[in-house]
């Protein structure tokens, strides 16, 4: 069907018809067919025939006839009942959110307690307290369904309630009833509505569950579950007296969960424009590794055309090349989306299973890893040590540092409990940990964030690795624990000669640190430099510029300067034209920007350039 | 508080925490800031050193323990529920975090609609003209009106918040490190943007920052906050020339691009983090990470006994520090020959 602008899922529209169908039977059936369903005739307990669908009941009534009309009763109690428990569960919840912390916290122990016994037996106990019939089973199920919803709602509005939004709505003057009805219950609404489909798929099962035990309706009427249970009687003469109100009781539940999953899917407001999927893919892949640096020591890290996709196929890093050598600190800076974590982590073999990758060589202190398709061998764990960005969920909180620090040398070199523990004990000492001793015995969440951070340069430090990848290593810090952090990688480097690849979005801790320094930009080495030469802000390229110009550390030290924002956005991996990725914000860019790639383009200084105009000014220099 | 009259918000000897009873936890200690009109005070310190709290208790979502918020002068507990509803009106907070700031579910227009007519008095569309006039102010395109948040970059998310905010004609923005989630490319254009704001809407603002570089970029005047309460205060050469052995400690832990080392480095002593809030050391709170205090001077025993207070060093110049001794060079080169 094409027009149609906004598309319902197909599961949602299942089962709105389904839905739909069951609410006509319910209420066309009763009307309808009243007089077939109570119609007496001599077949009794007949199986299924062309004149009775599924049969005939023990007084001879036609099953099909009476599983339709008892449909209105069975949905009636239902929806009575999940209706109640909606309403009073989250009316309970939402009382109990806004009430003093006392009320609160008695209201979620007694919800507690209600929620540990399943909803049908708290059912059963006050259907036999109440008499048994129709309203006492639907005030029965209500109220054993209503602690779910009141949970519930509780807890979502409880997190909604310290969104920012709800704060800025409160300063600017919104009152208190429309801040609920405005932000607060639309953003709790969907999964209100889930529950309130599964609540109804339990309600109908558990009303015919009721109904089954003879606590419900009473005879004459029947319904669903009724029926059920004189058809279990009758099984072996004709089982389709139990196949009929069986199947109506298992579509209805179908029917109920596919609605509340689809409804939900469809007000997501991130649901209903997904990014199209483009058609173009980049056509060249560009040939870098014109740069990789020739003599030197030999590189204790060195990828060449690495490439990494998503599995859509959208290329997310464009066959770069990189080497870091032995006693090198390089940096590798880049905003977000510049692929700088990614080539980092596929460095050392860690990304995300979903994504794709291929180099044509990567090669760790002599291990070769380039083939993806042969898992990473565990020496490589003693090769590097990583750092990673947030040091709070970098360690294991049920473990004790100690175990975590003397774990990978036991297992990889084989080291006896005690060497590891003193080993482990003077790492930390060394990366300035105070009281190592104490700290082996503490948990994570007893060391503070700059603690952390230096016992897991610490743990990254123990197998003497050649190489630490640390990403973003710094960012979670304070500027005083930033600055002793990376002071400590410094000399980390100094005295053990250990080669590191610092990933960082700040240009000024990467040339506060690094030595050589690559810049990225969706998905390309776009410059290489040495640290001098960014220091003299001596750059090529027109993004490391603007990146300069925009930064207000380097901006500062211009009297009066203003920083000078860059127009426009980074490309998405999607909308990647063929030429250069920063052609459409480039002050510089010419025609053939747009339609060929730069290639990284080595000059005598050992820096590298991807940028046409600015080989092509390099030529006419030289 | 020399500044009381000219200042459009100030704290005066504010105290607030989180909690009653045994459970709670104080976070500013007699805190002191005057926010000039048409001035930009920043306020900047580590994270746990109170920065949020007080703006929390500057825009009204906190009160104090003790001490008083004064708008214009008038003390804000004074002022009747209607004074009080305009008076928080003048005063908008913008956010640190552009995705949890913005109702997911709510379009750009709704979001603003919101902010012009809270109670939902006029019909819907009776706003068009102002909300575009709102977007145009932030540089953003009329047609993100229509549109939901989540099609919006970071950056422009942080526009639509700071449209948000003007769209109450407000005097004070408070800005909550506003730039934090961002690129730094930006970063920079929110930067430009509530400069050129400051100018053409004749803004006040107070600026919540960890990074010095911004505050000294933006701000007009600064307070340095350590472990909830003041330690020095001035124009923004608080930065360049630093009174406080924790200001100069901050300055100094800035990476430098320049490649020279730190002198902070010698000293070794900043290895020391932070104390915990809820635990503050005796004395002057910062004693135990000072490179000037007893740890290296042996006669200042006074820092780990007694708090040093809020004083003025140079009257001329508005620079206060709490610091029993206060870098000389500062107080040297001003009184120079």
């Amino acid at each position: 069907m094409r027009g149609v602008r906004t598309r319902l899922p197909a599961m949602l529209l299942v089962g709105l018809v389904l839905a739909a169908v069951i609410v006509l039977v319910a209420v066309a059936g009763p009307i309808l067919w009243q007089a077939r369903a109570d119609a007496l005739t001599g077949d009794i307990r007949q199986g299924p025939s062309g004149a009775h669908w599924l049969g005939t009941d023990a007084l001879g009534r036609d099953v099909f006839w009476r599983t339709v009309v008892a449909t209105r009763s069975t949905i009636e109690m239902a929806v009575a009942a999940t209706a109640i428990a909606a309403a009073l569960g989250t009316f309970l919840g939402a009382m109990i959110v806004s009430a003093g912390p006392a009320v609160r916290t008695l209201g979620d122990r007694v919800i507690d307690l209600l929620l540990s016994f399943p909803p049908i037996i708290i059912a059963l106990t006050f259907t036999a307290i109440l008499s048994p019939g129709r309203a006492s089973v639907v005030g029965a199920i209500g109220l054993a369904f209503c602690p779910q919803f009141a949970r519930l709602t509780n807890r979502l509005a409880l997190s909604v309630q310290e969104r920012d939004y709800v704060t800025v709505a409160r300063l600017l003057g919104v009152g208190r009833f429309r801040v609920v009805t405005r932000h607060v219950v639309p953003n709790i609404a969907p999964p209100l509505l889930v529950l309130t489909s599964v609540g109804f798929a339990t309600s109908v099962v558990t009303v015919s569950g009721l109904s089954f035990l003879g606590l419900s309706v009473q005879p004459p009427s029947y319904d669903w579950g009724s029926l059920l249970a004189s058809g279990l009687r009758n099984l072996y003469d004709n089982p389709g007296e139990a196949f009929g109100p069986a199947a109506a009781i298992l579509v209805t539940g179908l029917a109920a969960g596919l609605v509340g999953d689809g409804l939900v899917r469809h007000m997501d407001p991130r649901g209903t424009s997904r990014p199209h999927r483009a058609v173009r893919r980049s056509a060249d892949p560009p040939t870098a590794g014109d740069a990789s640096r020739a003599g030197g020591a030999a590189p204790v890290a060195s990828v060449r055309d690495l490439s990494i996709r998503r599995p859509d196929g959208r290329e997310l890093v464009h066959g770069i090349s990189l080497t870091v050598d032995a006693g090198e600190i390089v940096g590798i800076v880049g905003e977000s989306g510049s692929g700088k974590s990614l080539t980092a982590l596929a460095l050392a073999r860690l990304l995300p299973r979903e994504l794709e990758w291929s180099a044509a060589h990567l090669n760790v202190n002599g291990v070769d890893l380039a083939d993806p398709a042969k898992a990473p061998p565990a020496r490589l764990a003693t090769e590097l040590g990583i750092v990673f960005q947030d040091p709070s969920s970098s360690f294991n909180p049920a473990l004790r540092i100690g175990t975590q620090l003397t774990e990978v040398l036991r297992v990889h070199a084989k080291m006896s409990r005690r060497q590891a523990h003193a080993l482990a004990v003077s790492r930390l000492a060394e990366t300035r940990v105070s009281s190592p001793e104490l700290r082996m015995r503490q948990y994570p969440h007893e060391l503070s964030g700059g603690m952390r951070q230096r016992a897991m340069i610490a743990a990254a430090m123990l197998p003497e690795p050649k190489l630490i990848i640390a990403d973003e290593p710094t960012t979670a810090l304070d500027v005083t624990v930033q600055a002793d952090v990376l002071r400590l990688l410094k000399q980390i480097n100094t005295t053990h000669g250990t080669a590191i690849l610092l990933i960082s979005h700040d240009i000024g801790v990467v040339s506060s640190l690094c030595d050589r320094i690559c810049v990225m930009y969706a998905g390309r080495v776009v410059e290489e430099l040495s640290v001098e030469d960014l220091r003299r802000r001596d750059v090529r390229h027109p993004y490391t510029r603007a990146l300069l110009a925009a930064s207000p550390d380097t901006a500062s030290e211009r009297d009066g300067a203003r920083l000078v924002p860059l127009p426009g956005r980074a490309p998405a991996a999607e909308d990647q034209g063929p030429g250069c990725s920063f052609a459409p914000r480039c002050p510089l860019a010419v025609p053939v920007c747009t339609e060929i790639v730069p290639p990284l383009v080595a000059e005598p200084s050992g820096n590298a350039v991807a940028c046409h105009v600015e080989t092509a000014a390099a030529e006419v220099r030289s | 508080m020399t500044h009381t009259d000219e200042s459009v918000l100030s704290a005066v000897g504010v105290s607030a925490g989180y909690g009653s009873g045994p459970r709670s936890r104080s976070v500013l200690h007699d805190v002191n800031v005057a926010v000039r009109r048409g001035g930009t005070m920043g306020i900047v310190g580590e994270s746990g050193s109170g920065k949020s709290t007080l703006a929390q208790v500057l825009v009204g979502r906190l009160t104090p323990i003790r001490g008083v918020v004064r708008l214009d002068g008038t003390d804000v507990r004074r002022l009747s529920r209607r004074e009080r509803f305009a008076a928080r009106r003048r005063i908008q907070l913008v956010p640190q975090d552009p995705y949890s700031s913005l109702d997911p579910r709510m379009s750009v227009e709704r979001t603003l609609a919101e902010a012009i007519d809270p109670r939902g008095r006029l019909r819907a569309g009776a706003h068009r003209e102002r909300i575009t006039e709102l977007l145009e102010s932030v540089a953003l395109d009329g047609s993100a009106a229509k549109r939901l948040p989540h099609e919006f970059s970071g950056g422009q998310r942080q526009r639509i918040v700071i449209a948000r905010a003007l769209a109450v004609r407000p005097e004070v923005i408070i800005a909550d490190e506003v730039t934090s989630s961002l690129d730094t490319s930006v970063q920079a254009e929110i930067l430009e943007l509530l400069l050129d704001l400051r100018e053409r809407l004749g803004l006040t603002y107070v600026f919540i920052t960890h990074d010095l570089a911004i505050a000294q970029y933006m701000c007009t005047d600064l307070s340095v906050l350590y472990l909830g309460t003041v330690i020095e205060q001035g124009t923004t050469d608080v930065l360049t020339r630093p009174a406080h052995p924790y200001t100069e400690l901050l300055r100094d832990s800035r990476p430098d691009p320049s490649g020279r080392s730190t002198p902070a480095a010698a000293g070794g002593l900043a290895t020391e983090d932070a104390a915990d809030p809820a635990n503050p050391p005796s004395g002057c709170v910062f004693h135990p990470r000072c490179r000037y205090g007893p740890r290296t001077h042996e006669d200042r025993t006074r820092c780990a006994v007694e708090p040093p207070i809020l004083a003025d060093l140079l009257p001329s110049r508005e620079r206060r520090a709490a610091c029993h001794y206060p870098i000389k060079a500062v107080i040297q080169d001003e009184e120079g020959p």
